[in-house]
């Protein structure tokens, strides 16, 4: 096809023109029409903000795109302003989502009032599909039935949604995955009860690899801190590394930590380096989590 | 998908990481080795990026820009051990550097000093689902 040759003076390689030729939203233009259509909507993008490596990405990702005339989009932006994006978070958004330029401000607007049924406000909704644009891909009963499966798990509806606000792409996971990992969990020693607990408290932990969690665990196990995840589940969040480096540092200073002092392994930053005079950077410097899960020799040579 | 299997992820993580990111399929082993490589420019060690990248399948959909960008606003503001930050936090790399300018400026508005919010961010990792 001419186009394809004819629109290599633009950043794309052969394989994106020929994808983006070939859409079947855009065959049924003629050589020169889907040239003009393809530069400006590329060029548009460019001057919205989008980087270049965005908008080949874009627009090599969703084809269909190419085909909206200039003043669509640009009323898409002013749609979506209207309904209390900014200009940056409908960039993100779009980055993201391209296809949302393809879908009319009715169905948006439809679908944030049906999560708002739900129990989200305006702000949350538009902080979560800003996080995950992919909502707007959901349809209003898919989200539903992920509640319903939600709460057959042991949760209720206020804590689904709370849970969801701030992570979102729950509604990304298949309700078989997230089963997965709560058995993942209770196979590191967690009651089904303790799990749901923990995930209430940091809902993170269903993104969070099960290599991750069992690293985490299996270091809290050794310091006899089985429990933490349980009773404090937000620390959890805390990399091994450092945890690691602290419970060591105070170890050889002889402080123990267990139940009664475990808040110090998480102070903060600037409190630790003011009581102990030692940069993050040094600390971990000084004791080293080794790969594969084993642990280094400290600076003594003594084996940890 | 050949780089993620060498980074020793199990395959029901890789399932996640596809139900979160379907795109991966796509992603060639070359944009995994380059996103890789910014992990390890910035101090991770091999189990941190494992943690990141298995945590965070949408990291490896990010463009090489967008990711420079975001970590030059986090080291402008005073972020250290962004390794230790990521590999708490892996969703913080889905950010954009407006959001969390936009974050920091509502905290100052509201009469935080600078400094004690980079603390509080960086001892309190899940803060930047707030974000």
């Amino acid at each position: 096809m001419e186009t394809k040759e004819s629109l290599l003076f633009l950043p794309y390689d052969e394989k994106s023109i020929e994808k983006i030729v070939n859409h079947y939203s855009l065959r049924s233009y003629k050589e020169p029409t889907l040239k003009q259509k393809i530069k400006d909507v590329f060029e548009f993008l460019i001057s919205k903000g989008y980087t270049q490596e965005e908008a080949i990405k874009m627009t090599r990702n969703s084809p269909t795109i190419c085909s909206l005339s200039i003043e669509k989009m640009e009323q898409k932006i002013e749609d979506l302003k209207a309904v209390g994006y900014t200009q940056e978070e409908i960039i993100k958004m779009t980055k993201t989502l391209p296809s949302i330029y393809n879908l009319p401000i009715e169905t948006i607007r439809q679908k944030i009032k049906d999560l708002k049924t739900l129990g989200y406000t305006q702000e949350e909704i538009i902080k979560m599909t800003r996080r995950l644009p992919t909502i707007y891909g959901l349809s209003i009963e898919t989200i539903r039935q992920k509640i319903k499966d939600l709460k057959t798990l042991g949760y209720t509806q206020e804590e689904v949604i709370e849970m969801t606000k701030g992570l979102p792409s729950i509604y990304s996971y298949s309700i078989e995955s997230m089963k997965q990992k709560i058995e993942d969990l209770k196979a590191l020693g967690y009651t089904e009860e303790e799990v749901i607990e923990m995930t209430k408290g940091l809902p993170s932990i269903y993104g969070f690899s099960i290599e991750t969690m069992r690293q985490k665990v299996e270091f809290y196990d050794s310091i006899q801190m089985h429990d933490l995840a349980a009773l404090d589940p937000k620390k959890l969040m805390q990399s091994i590394e450092l945890s690691y480096a602290r419970y060591h540092f105070y170890l050889d200073r002889g402080i123990i930590i267990d139940r009664n002092n475990y808040r110090k392994l998480f102070i903060g930053s600037k409190q630790f380096e003011e009581s102990y005079a030692i940069t993050t950077r040094e600390l971990l410097r000084q004791y080293p989590y080794g790969d594969n899960g084993e642990k280094r020799e400290n600076r003594n040579g003594r084996a940890m | 998908m050949e780089e993620l299997c060498n980074l020793g992820l199990s395959d029901s993580t890789i399932n996640c990481m596809l139900e979160m990111n379907p795109e991966i399929r796509k992603i060639s082993n070359i944009e995994v080795i380059k996103k890789i490589r910014i992990l390890k420019e910035l101090g991770c060690s091999d189990i941190q990026i494992r943690n990141i990248i298995g945590s965070n399948s949408i990291y490896l959909s990010r463009t090489t820009e967008e990711i420079l960008a975001l970590i030059k606003c986090l080291l402008k503001y005073g972020f250290t051990t962004l390794n230790i930050l990521f590999d708490s936090n892996p969703y913080i790399l889905n950010l954009e550097s407006f959001e969390i300018k936009n974050y920091i400026n509502n905290r100052r508005d509201n009469g935080e000093e600078l400094e004690n919010i980079i603390d509080d961010l960086e001892s309190n990792p899940y803060l930047f689902s707030k974000v």
